[in-house]
């Protein structure tokens, strides 16, 4: 006789003995442990070439050898599984199976879990073979836990489920082919819904394992898998009492229709438990939202100084929190209302020592003052309480599909969290207010007001605190922070970190860090004593660069999980990741391109080796460390990895929002305009100049679009309607159009030296726009004010037609300068104003070089409306290109760029610097002309329309890219019209044209000529400069022949023009009366 | 040891009576189950290794209750089924193993030397190394009743086990189940080929379109027929009038024409001889004549 347990174990091992007897199983299984091998040694070993973008976070190869044969396993598996039914029915040799003693349970479960046991330990021989690489050839360190939890966390339910729906619904439908269909597809369909609740096979669920604080979410994500293992048991039960074989054991039969009826609670409960939390968290945020609405940005109170006592206990922290306030306003206050997270309960607010009543509800902390706060006066208020900071308050805006994405690097997941609070790990950015706040995490740095700060932490040993001010150790455990300059807000992060500093100048750099995580020190052996320096230097550029001065005693360099993300607020990228004097670096530096050293000395072996230079290795360091460190935190150009499709978050860590946003408060919420220009200008100066991407030619750069869009709004309006992305593209060329026009008001030296005494002067102050504006009036004439209203109301913007590009050489005194001149007309009602500047030869690699360029000198010359202007600059050196870029205006391409001649060396000519108003009339001689262009009304085109589906729907991934002024792309020209803009296409101000792949005739353009009076008349066409689509003779197409027919009184012509052959500009075609 | 079925029915969903009342005792040995096809044999072999629920009636095999006791029933059973073959890529022994494992067999070398013995007993235990599924018809047939005989069960159930084998196969398996038989074993053997039965059976049952036709020693079926039985010496032209008038069993091509062996009640016109009928012209009989 068996027991339950022999003949489960029985029929398991029964079950493994023929999956591993069929091929199926035997070359999936083999060339997976083979494929995966193989990709560990290339991701993974020491002798990986591949950059640290596959491979940065330790426990990645764990992870990814369970993740990434996971898809194909469980197809495998389905379909193994449907054979384990079909076997049944096809030989009726489970009869004398079935006749043995032993109960259904025990059969069936037994069966199933032969499959089970041998799919699951699949994942384990996966992991030995990733063990193995990583103990011995891989110098990095192996993540046990890791090992652990991602066969049972991740593999598991997958599994589980899989083989429950797969027995279940063969016994319901009983066809194989349908079956698998159904199963497999149902995994894939499922993967994308929200919250990923539906996702079984752990796709797109974060699963990115930290060294700092392991999963980003364990509990949540814990619910999920737990839910859908025990869904899985629950169908393999189900299917237990569908098996055609009588019951046996009515003991089976009981603790099978216990568990039907105990099981499906428990996975209500895991999966409430998931969507629970994502949907309160949801509600939270739009409570949070609601209220943010009313809540008044401008506080009738000030906080003077905070002095936080903060005590972290495990997942909470225990805080006392004393506020001096002071009332700044013209009336007494009776309550006060500040902003505390809502994951902290307050245990008792007192005033002057006296319990006062108070209200903590969703963000807001309203308290009812025992006595009213006076005008001028101060209280000390103490506030007193606990809890667990909620992270899911933070973005309160960011909803939808948005928040729901995981982050991803190549097939790795992780949940974007903004706060920790865990025993071992704390983080906690000002923008999930743990402390009372009288600013919201969505306003504007720059209108954020001062205070001082003093905060003390208690923790437990072992572990460091960080945060923003001077040291002070008072114990092993207590840590003071003193600042002595007032700031906006402060940061804390605790963890077991190490500290390394150097003193740059009078700078600590200092780095906190996992001590494990020091990959980089073996790439920077020789350049120990060479770091003061070579930072103090790498500051000081970015320093000129920029114009202002690095603010703080000390930058700080975090260390934080992997976990950690930051939206886009208020036009700083990546807002938390920038504190007071403070970087917050991702774990292990995983997702900056710059810090993929060995990769980047491959490259540089690879490609970098062409001027025959050697250098020491000395030299190649300190290059090395250069290039990461002004690629990463001052925004030179660099390489970049991935492109997107590696990794949805590659985060910008570029550090000048330090030199202002945490320095000045400037303006009010009623009056940012100014403080909008400085900061959109500030990005603008510190971001590599941009050029020309070849990969998007003729597509429209940010400021192009951000013309478009200003062409009949305000900026008011766009900032009240538009979606950020455009906003912050507009508040970027309009922020820095506000400062241009400044500048051409006060001129160059002049504007220099107002904005570095702006911010010098008044670090850590409040500067009222008022005093700005008085200053700008008094001393430059400079009407602010006006300015600022024209900024933000005007909805109109000038155009400018320019041509008469010329150079020659011309004597002055000893020396030959060259002479540039040109000629610009804005025919529309609106001032305008244009900049330009010159390429000179040799510049053109400079990309490969670093540093700044030579000549990087700009001209800014304002165009009056309705006049013409003639505009010389003599310059030095000979140039090779003169760039005009028309800023805020229609032009479209707002920049352009001609190419110079040689200078031909004019005896008698005079030097010509500056503008002048000349009558230019040549614009205007076109009143005997009608021009059809394709922005007129009277062109049309015709889109050819699929008959067939398919080929509509082949088609449908081209069409996607059909928006406006997408790129040209030569080696892929649209099957569809597509617009795209050019210097050489006609237009008065924007110069755009239609074009597509040449075909068998059914794509059309039509150009509609109104006729003014019966009469011949000749056809021109105007044709492009092939130079400027960069065509090349062989291959990357051609402009072909184009084929007209012309309309006219006698009938129809047709007429071939040669694009290929034709003149750039307007050609003739032939006369015809109309 | 005894098998009581008692009033035993079974209707299939589509209103297909199998089993109509049926009632009798099988004792140990070798009990046949004789009937043509659709009489509901394999219905009732099927209710009696608890594959198949009956719709009404009973059965007690000793002494415990067929519907609720399936656990002792079944620790009792073999059961050779009628179309028996194994898993693919399974081997002969490794398949009598998990059989032997799934009768209770825990012990490794019992396993190994009850698998042996069988195997020799069969005489399969050349092809024990050699996949099941690519035996011949008959030596899978053998790999069945030797699955069946693993556990040494109380009750052995084989359904048509010899259709389809050639004579000597067939044999062979007769002498295996004559084998079978001695000591306090049921075996219940299943056929509709009368030879099987004859050589073989001290008990039998007859089943006829779901009833019981007749249960009991096939002496006693033959001494029924006895006096039904004749054979007669005819030319081309009689034989023609005697298919049509009455049952022939057979026909022997003889010098004067046929022999020709028929069940009858009485025989007119022609010149007949009454024989010693055996059980293929009772069983002819029995069905034909006086059912």
């Amino acid at each position: 006789m068996t027991s339950f347990y022999q003949s489960l174990k029985i029929n398991a091992l029964y079950e493994i003995k023929i999956l591993l007897r069929s091929w199926f199983f035997k070359i999936f299984a083999v060339g997976s442990i083979l494929g995966l091998a193989g990709l560990d040694v290339l991701f993974h070993s020491s002798v990986s070439p591949v950059p640290r973008f596959l491979h940065p976070i330790d426990s990645f190869l764990p992870y990814m050898n369970i993740a990434l044969p996971q898809y194909v396993l469980i197809i495998v598996l389905v379909f193994l599984a449907t054979d384990l039914y079909k076997r049944d029915k096809k030989f009726n040799t489970s009869d004398v199976i079935y006749i043995r003693d032993m109960s259904n349970l025990s059969f069936i479960l037994g069966r199933i879990s032969g499959v089970l046991l041998l799919f699951f330990s699949l994942n384990f021989i996966y992991l030995l073979v990733g063990l193995i690489i990583n103990i011995f050839f891989s110098t990095q360190p192996v993540v046990w836990q890791a090992y652990l939890i991602y066969p049972f966390l991740l593999s598991l339910p997958a599994i589980v489920f899989s083989v429950g729906l797969t027995m279940f619904l063969m016994y319901v439908i009983r066809n194989q082919a349908v079956v698998i269909i159904l199963v497999v597809g149902l995994l894939i369909a499922s993967i994308d819904l929200p919250y990923l609740v539906l996702d079984v096979l752990a796709v797109k669920l974060p699963f990115i394992y930290s060294d700092f604080n392991g999963l980003s979410n364990p509990v949540i994500l814990i619910s999920q898998r737990m839910g859908w293992f025990i869904f899985g048991v629950i169908l393999m039960l189900l299917s237990i009492l569908m098996v055609q074989r009588l019951p046996q054991s009515n003991k089976a039969r009981v603790f099978i229709f216990s568990a039907l009826v105990v099981l499906p609670i428990l996975c209500a409960i895991s999966f409430f438990n998931y969507l629970n939390y994502y949907q309160t968290g949801q509600a939270l945020r739009d409570t949070i939202s609601n209220q943010l609405k009313s809540f008044s940005e401008n506080a009738d109170f000030q906080v003077k100084s905070y002095d936080i006592k903060l005590r972290h206990a495990g997942n909470r922290i225990v805080v006392n929190t004393e506020l001096r306030i002071e009332n700044r306003t013209n009336h007494s206050l009776d309550s006060l209302q500040l902003l505390l997270n809502p994951g902290l309960k307050i245990k008792q607010v007192k005033q002057a020592g006296k319990i006062v009543p108070f209200g903590h509800e969703g963000l807001i902390l309203k308290i009812s003052l025992l006595e009213k706060l006076e005008v001028d006066k101060s209280i000390l208020l103490e506030i007193a309480y606990s809890g667990h900071v909620d992270d899911r308050i933070a973005y309160p805006d960011i909803a939808g599909e948005e928040r729901q994405q995981t982050n991803y690097i190549w097939l790795f997941r992780s949940e974007p969290r903004f706060a920790f609070n865990n025993p071992d790990y704390l983080r906690l950015p000002p923008s999930l207010y743990w402390y009372p706040k009288i600013g919201h995490a969505g306003q504007r740095d720059l209108l954020k007001p001062f205070s001082r700060f003093n905060l003390e932490v208690e923790t437990r040993a072992g572990l460091t605190a960080v945060s923003q001010g001077k040291v002070i150790v008072l114990s092993e455990s207590k840590t003071k922070f003193k600042n002595r300059q007032p700031l906006k807000e402060i940061s804390l992060v605790i963890g077991s970190y190490t500290k390394q500093s150097i003193w740059a100048d009078s700078l600590e750099v200092a780095v906190y860090s996992l001590a494990k995580h020091d990959y980089y020190k073996e790439f920077f052996k020789e350049i120990g004593d060479t770091l003061p320096e070579l930072v103090a230097s790498i500051m000081q550029d970015f320093e000129n660069k920029i114009g202002l001065d690095y603010p703080f005693s000390r930058l700080s360099l975090v260390e934080t999980p992997i976990h950690l993300y930051a939206y886009q607020r208020n036009g700083r990228a990546n807002a938390d990741l920038l504190q007071p004097g403070q970087v917050w670096l991702p774990e292990n530096l995983a997702t900056v391109s710059a810090s993929y050293f060995k990769y980047l000395q491959q490259r540089r072996k690879r490609f970098g080796n062409r001027g025959n230079q050697t250098f020491t290795d000395l030299e190649k360091e300190i290059m090395l460390f250069r290039r990461f460190a002004t690629n990463t935190f001052t925004g030179a150009r660099g390489w970049r990895f991935g492109g997107g499709d590696m990794g949805s978050f590659i985060p910008d860590l570029t550090i000048y929002p330090l030199f202002l946003n945490f320095v000045l408060k400037l303006g009010s919420a009623e009056n940012q305009g100014f403080a909008i220009a400085l900061e959109s200008n500030l990005r603008l100066s510190a971001s590599p100049a941009s050029s020309e991407n070849r990969w998007a030619l003729g597509a429209l750069t940010d400021a192009e679009e951000a013309n478009l869009a200003l062409a009949d709004t305000s900026l008011d309006y766009i900032m009240k309607t538009a979606d950020r992305e455009l906003v912050n593209k507009v508040l970027a060329v309009k922020g820095s159009y506000l400062l241009k026009k400044i500048e051409y008001a006060l001129g160059k030296e002049n504007f220099t030296g107002f904005m570095a005494s702006l911010v010098q002067r008044h670090r850590f102050k409040s500067v009222p726009i008022d005093s700005i504006a008085s200053t700008l009036k008094q001393t430059y004439q400079f009407d602010l004010e006006d300015e600022l209203r024209r900024w933000q109301h005007e909805d109109k913007l000038p155009g400018f037609l320019i041509d008469g590009f010329k150079i020659y050489q011309i004597r002055d005194g000893e020396r030959l300068r060259y002479q540039t001149l040109f000629i610009v007309k804005n025919p529309t009602e609106t001032d305008g104003l244009i900049e330009v500047s010159f390429s000179f030869p040799g510049e053109g690699r400079r990309r490969f070089t670093e540093g700044l360029a030579a000549n990087n000198e700009k001209w800014l010359f304002e165009i009056k409306a309705g006049k013409s202007n003639q505009i010389g600059i003599v310059l030095d050196t000979e140039p090779r290109t003169i760039r005009v870029n028309t800023l805020v205006s229609q032009n479209l391409p707002a920049t352009y760029t001609f190419l110079f001649d040689d200078a031909q060396l004019r005896i008698n000519k005079k030097a010509i610097d500056g503008i002048s108003e000349i009558d230019w009339k040549e614009f205007d001689a076109v009143q005997n002309n009608s021009i059809v262009d394709d922005n007129n009304n009277e062109f049309g085109y015709v889109q050819p329309q699929y008959h067939s589906k398919l080929k509509e729907w082949v088609h449908k991934g081209a069409q996607k890219e059909k928006e406006e002024y997408a790129g040209f792309k030569s080696w892929r020209i649209p099957t569809q019209w597509q617009k795209i803009k050019f210097p050489s296409l006609y237009g008065q101000f924007v110069h755009s044209a239609y074009y597509a792949r040449s075909g068998s005739g059914e794509r059309k353009a039509t150009w509609m000529v109104e006729i003014p009076k019966d009469g011949v008349y000749q056809v021109f066409i105007h044709v492009p400069d092939r130079s400027d689509f960069r065509l090349r003779r062989r291959g990357g197409g051609s402009f072909g022949v184009q084929k007209y027919i012309i309309y006219h009184a006698e009938g129809e012509d047709e007429i071939e023009l040669d694009f290929s052959e034709a003149e750039p500009g307007w050609n003739y075609l032939e006369s015809y009366f109309f | 040891m005894k098998i009581i079925i008692n009033d035993l029915s079974m209707v299939y969903p589509n209103q297909n009576r199998a089993l109509d009342c049926v009632s009798f005792e099988i004792s140990e040995g070798l009990f046949g189950l004789l009937g043509p096809n659709g009489a509901g044999k394999s219905t009732l072999m099927r209710i009696l290794v608890t594959l198949m629920k009956p719709t009404s009636g009973a059965v007690q095999i000793d002494g415990f209750d067929l519907q609720k006791n399936r656990k002792e029933i079944r620790a009792m059973l073999g059961y050779l089924p009628q179309d028996f073959s194994t898993f693919p890529k399974i081997k002969t022994w490794e398949f009598l193993d998990y059989s032997a494992r799934l009768a209770g067999i825990s012990n490794k070398k019992e396993r190994i030397k009850r698998i042996d013995e069988l195997l020799e007993r069969v005489g399969l235990f050349d092809s024990r190394e050699k996949l099941a599924n690519k035996l011949s018809g008959g030596m899978k047939r053998r790999v069945g009743i030797a699955q069946a005989l693993i556990s040494d069960p109380k009750i052995l159930i084989v359904d048509e086990p010899t259709t389809g084998l050639d004579p000597e196969e067939r044999i062979r398996f007769r002498n295996l189940l004559t084998d079978m038989s001695k000591g306090e074993r049921i075996i219940i053997l299943s056929t509709h080929i009368v030879g099987d039965i004859s050589s073989t059976c001290q008990d039998m049952a007859l089943l006829n379109k779901g009833k019981l036709a007749f249960n009991g020693a096939p002496k006693e079926l033959i001494e029924m027929a006895k006096e039904y039985t004749f054979q007669l010496e005819v030319d081309d032209n009689a034989l023609q009038k005697i298919k049509q008038e009455y049952i022939v069993i057979s026909t022997v091509p003889i010098a004067s024409g046929w022999q020709v062996d028929i069940v009858a009640k009485k025989v007119m016109g022609f010149k007949a001889k009454q024989i010693e009928p055996n059980l293929e012209h009772a069983y002819v009989c029995f069905m034909e004549l006086l059912n």
